[in-house]
Order: structure tokens, then sequence, then C-alpha cells
């Protein structure tokens, strides 16, 4: 019974305080409010890891693919990501290396592909894209903010039967992705 | 019963990660990103004026050569900004827009500001749209790897003075395309013909169907710059059954008031618009010495609308089997409309060739949008001679020399007949008028035959044409008259 009491009135004694607390808290002191606002700034980022060398099927009357990643942060809601190969001559196409490709095609027929895929609803991928000279669009939204989504780049290079292609050849190209 | 709860909770776990992480094994190689803020201004200010700086950090673990480049913004139908690099257009954006530092490297944790300066407008101009390329190069050399990457990211500025400025647009029109199997594309264009970039407002796609509205969506409206015709696109995933639509796209922009652009369009299946599937068949090449190289190719339409495609055609000269390193002549080849069902045969000349052998590659895009290459190997022919070139003529229009005497004949067939009735007819005439020459209105002539046998010639004539004759001798003459007594 005793027990019972005691712990009715710790009860009560912690709602009066509670419910006290602010108006003890007011007596004897000014305070004054200040609203603070922050703007986000926009912010653009971009991490493309670089892809070694492709996997498979580098050889002639086959087409090799192999996968990279993209990593985009964009706070505009319409944002497009573009892809081009800035090389002078015949953009697009894989070249051979200086050394070690004697005989061999001085560049691939067919340019490199690429498909940007991301498991975010509302960016539309291009599907696949030759790439060229000028930027091709591999993906964009008009209404998808991007927080360090992540991008999957696959290339495939497509090699007709009839290209020569000596053993230990290296051939390669530079993509130049753009976010804006 | 602990590892029946423990299993429990790992396929849980399992089901509550997000599907984004479905690429995170990927994921977990990226490290850190190169990034740049602010990454738009709207300014209005008179220049010269310094912009904030802005704030270029690579949180990448290796360090980035970093390049800064001012641009000058176009904007293509997409809505993306376009920029020229060549030296003339970069000259032209540091003009009005200087950057400094324009290269530096950045340590990986470091980062940087870079002050922006508008310099100036051009002459006459109360706007300008310059951008930043901010582009990162990593240090560490990517040598011996098949891809390369360069980073780039697209700072966007768009200023203008103080001032009030003409606000205008218009609708460029409504479309609607297939953007994938079962998914439709609305594209909206929307052309800004005022002063100043701008944004369309209220966008919204509606689709009728006998009158009645089977959807109504909202486009998401953004920047479109003076000049430019810019396409919003609506994505429809939401079947719609086999029928004819009317679509109708409506927007505001500025002062121009509500905007309407209409267009109807029908679907042989559930979101299926009709399609072209055009397939390059054969490609044939050949030619002779000292000509260009002739090239056709047969083109089908499998689908269920017109179409066209374009093939590229690159010529090279092949050596000992192998192509030479570049192609001696490109070209293209225009399908035209295909009409669905049809086959159409397309040729075209290309290049000039020399005694030896040559391999044609013409590509194209299938219906599925992969690249198709087609291959024609060939030898240069010797020129022919005129004998030669005739005895061709023969063997490949084999069918033209029986054709043209075939119409020889018949011609000469109906010249004949005509002729031939033109003298029966003719024939018929004088028969009558010798019949009843009471009627003809004779006019007689005599004429002396011979002077030893007096004789009477009598010619019927008619308008002026001879109808028939009669010669009597004298006595026959004198025997009519006694006859009559």
């Amino acid at each position: 019974m005793l027990r019972m009491l005691f712990g009715a009135l710790a009860t009560l004694a912690v709602v009066l305080t509670l419910s006290v607390s602010p108006a003890i808290a007011g007596i004897g002191i000014q305070s004054s409010s200040q609203t603070v606002t922050g703007t986000s700034l926009g912010v653009l980022a971009i991490t493309a890891v670089p892809v070694a060398t492709f996997t498979t099927g580098f050889e002639a009357g086959d087409t090799a693919t192999t996968t990279g990643v993209l990593t985009l942060i964009d706070t505009e809601p319409s944002w497009s990501l573009s892809v081009q190969d800035e090389a002078g001559a015949d953009p697009g196409h894989m070249v051979a290396a200086a050394l070690g490709c004697e005989g061999s095609e001085s560049e691939l027929e067919d340019p490199l592909d690429v498909e940007v895929t991301s498991a975010l609803g509302k960016a539309h991928s291009a599907g696949t894209v030759g790439i060229d000279g000028e930027p091709q669009t591999v993906s964009s939204a008009t209404n998808q903010i991007l927080s360090a989504n992540i991008f999957t780049a696959n290339y495939s290079q497509k090699i007709e039967p009839f290209e020569a292609l000596r053993t230990g050849c290296i051939y390669s190209m530079t993509a130049t992705y753009t976010l804006q | 019963m602990h590892s029946r709860w423990l299993t429990a909770l790992v396929v849980l776990a399992a089901l509550a990660v997000p599907p984004q992480t479905a690429g995170a094994s990927v994921a977990t190689s990226v490290d850190g990103t190169f990034s740049i803020t602010p990454a738009r201004r709207y300014l209005v200010a008179r220049p010269p004026v310094r912009l904030s700086p802005a704030r270029v950090s690579n949180t990448t673990p290796a360090p980035l050569q970093v390049k800064v480049i001012p641009v000058l913004l176009g904007q293509q139908p997409s809505g993306a900004f376009s920029f020229g690099t060549t030296p003339a257009t970069l000259a032209a954006a540091r003009s009005l827009l200087s950057a400094e530092p324009t290269q530096f490297t950045l340590a990986p944790g470091a980062s940087r500001g870079v002050s922006l300066h508008w310099r100036r407008l051009v002459p006459h101009a109360r706007t300008a749209n310059v951008g930043v390329i901010y582009q990162a190069v990593p240090v560490e050399a990517q040598q011996g790897r098949q891809m390369r990457i360069v980073e780039q990211l697209l700072n966007v500025n768009l200023m203008r003075l103080p001032g009030h400025y003409l606000v205008l647009g218009s609708l460029t029109g409504l479309h609607v395309s297939q953007a994938a199997p079962k998914v439709l594309a609305f594209t909206l264009g929307v052309h800004n013909e005022g002063q100043v970039f701008a944004k369309p407002s209220h966008m919204t796609i509606s689709v009728y169907r006998s009158g009645r509205c089977v959807l109504r969506r909202s486009l998401v409206s953004d920047v479109v710059l003076p000049g430019v015709t810019r396409e919003f696109v609506l994505n429809l995933t939401r079947t719609l059954p086999p029928g004819r639509y009317t679509a109708i796209g409506r927007a505001r922009f500025g002062s121009s008031g509500r905007l309407v652009a209409q267009s109807s369009f029908a679907l042989t299946g559930p979101n299926e618009l009709p399609s072209s599937q055009l397939h390059v068949g054969r490609l044939i090449a050949g030619g002779e010495v000292g000509g260009p190289a002739d090239v056709s190719a047969a083109v089908s339409n499998t689908g269920t609308a017109a179409g066209a495609t374009a093939i590229a055609l690159h010529l090279y000269r092949l050596e000992d089997g192998v192509s030479a390193k570049h192609a001696i002549a490109d070209g293209q080849l225009e399908t035209g409309q295909v009409a669905p069902g049809d086959r159409a045969r397309i040729d075209d000349e290309l290049g000039h060739l020399r005694k030896g052998t040559y391999r044609l590659l013409a590509s194209y895009r299938n219906p599925a949008g992969g690249r198709e290459t087609l291959v024609a190997d060939f030898q240069a022919r010797e020129p022919q001679g005129l004998l030669a070139q005739l005895r061709t003529l023969l063997r490949e229009h084999l069918l033209l020399i029986p054709s043209l005497l075939l119409l020889i004949c018949l011609a000469l067939l109906i010249a004949l007949l005509l002729r031939e009735r033109s003298l029966k007819r003719a024939l018929a005439a004088a028969r009558r008028q010798l019949e009843g020459r009471d009627r003809a209105e004779p006019s007689m002539r005599f004429s002396p035959a011979r002077r030893t046998a007096p004789s009477l010639r009598v010619v019927f004539a008619r308008r002026g044409r001879t109808l028939g004759g009669l010669a009597a001798s004298g006595a026959a003459l004198a025997a009519a008259a006694a006859r009559r007594r």
C-alpha cells in the first residue's frame, strides 16, 4: 500500500515538473529568436572508375564487353550525362597502340558502344549509344536529384570477322564524360 | 530453433536492402568524387563584376589534374547545354567570363576556389549564357588501359542586366513516338521567342479517345534559352488499348497566354504505334578501272509503318587480302521512305577505282537498334571496248530488243490497216458515184486519147477529189447516142 502511494506521488512530481519547467526557464531570462535559413548551393560531382580491359570476346568476329562504374551527384533535378571521344581522327574508334601492333588493323571498324543504366526510376537511359566526336547523351532526367548514385556503363565493342588483329596488340580510347 | 530464427532474420535483412544497392558490389570500388559548387547561377548584375568563387574538390584517393575552361552555351532540344570548343569560341567565352586559375593539380582530399570574373557583354546584348567546364584527369598515367576516362563537370551561368525583358514563347508541336516497347513518348516542343531565358509553366498532356479524356499528365518545366526550341518529353508506361487517339499539349509561357498543340495517332496494339522495320538485304558492289564503284543494296520493310534509313558506305582497297588503313572513299545511301511490306533498291557510285581488289563496308542501324555491317569484296574490271559494250548491253537488256521489234511491227500493222481502210472507203465512194452518175454532178473533161481513134474520157470528181472515171471510144459514143434517140 505504502509502495503504491510513493509511486503515485513520484509520478505526480514528474508530471508537475515537466509541465512547469518552461515557465521556470522563462523566469528572469531574456529570450530572442533568430531565423536561420540555408539555401543549398548546387553541387555537381562525378567519379568514373576507369576500366582496365575488356574481359571477354576481344577477337575478330566477336563482341567484346566490359563494365564501368560512374558515381554522380547533381542537386539540380534536371541533369544530363553525355559521352564523347575528343580524338581528332576518327573519334569513337579504338586505336591500336604504336608498338606491338605491326600488321594489325590500325583502328577498329566499328565505334565503341556504351549503355549507361541505373536503378533510378526517373533517370532516362538513352540506350546503346555509339561514341563519336560529338557529345552523346547517355542518361538524363527532368525531375531526379542525384545523391552519389551509381550508374553502370556497359561497353561493347563489335569486331568484324574480316578485321585482322595481331595477338597482344592493345587497342584503346579515351571517353570523356560530362555531367551538367 | 535458433538457427531457424537466424535464417529468417538473414532473409528479412536481404529483402530490406533497397534495389539501388544492387550495384553496391561494384560501387564499393568508388571512393570519393571530383566535385564543384555551385552548379548553376542565375545572375542579375552589371559587368564587370566578380562572381562568388566556385569550389572544386577532390575526395578521391588519386591526385587530379584540373583544367578550367569557360565556354559559350547553347542548348539542345533535349535541354542539355551544348558548347563549342573551337579556339575562336573559347576565346569569345574567355572575353566574357574569365577564370583564375585555369589549371592546377588537386591532391586527394583537397579543395580550392576558382574565381570567376564577368567581364563584359557582347555589344548590344543584355544577356550572357556562359558555362565553365571543370575537367579532371587522374595524374596517374592510365597507360596500358583499354578505356581511359576523362571527367568533366559543366557549371552553367545565365547572366543578365537588370531591367524588364520580353518573355514570350510558342508551342512548335506535339509528337507521339515509340520510346521503347510498350512505352509511348509524348514530346512537346516549346520555343522561347523572348529576350531572356525563361521557363514555360502549366505544361500538361491530355489524351482523348472518342472525345473522352482518358489520360492527363503534367510535365516538369525547366529553363529554355532565348531562340531555342526545347522538347519536353513524357514517357507513358500506362497501357492504352489499340485505337485512334488525339493528344493535346497545353502550356503557358510568359505573356503568350495559353498555348495549345494537338496531334492525332493510332495504336495498332497496346501502347504500340505503327513502326517501320527496315532490313538491308544483299549488297552488290563492282566497277570498272577508271570509274566509280557501283553500289547497290536491297531494302525491305517488314514493319507496320513507312520508314527510311541511312547506310554508311566505306570503300577500302585490299592489299594481300587485308584492307588498307584508311578508306579511299566514304558515302551515304539514303533509302527514302519505304512503305510497309515493300522492297526498294538503292544505287550509288563511290570513289574512283584503279586496278585491284576492293572491300565495300555498308553499316546501318537495324530495327533493334544494333549496328549491322555488310561486306562486299570485288575486283575492278578492265574497261570494255565498243563491241563488248554493245554485247553487254544486249546481254543485260535481253528483253529490250524483242520488245522494240514487236513495237515496230505493231506500228507497221496499224499503218497498213489504216491505209487499207481509207482505200476501201474511196473505192466505195467511187462505186456509189458510178451507180448514180446523174446525182454526181460530174465535171467532164475531154481528152484526145489517140488521134487516130477519137475517144472520150469522163472524170467524176466531187469537191476537187477524183472519184472515178470512164473512157469511151468515138464509135461507142455514137452508138449510145443512137440508142438514146
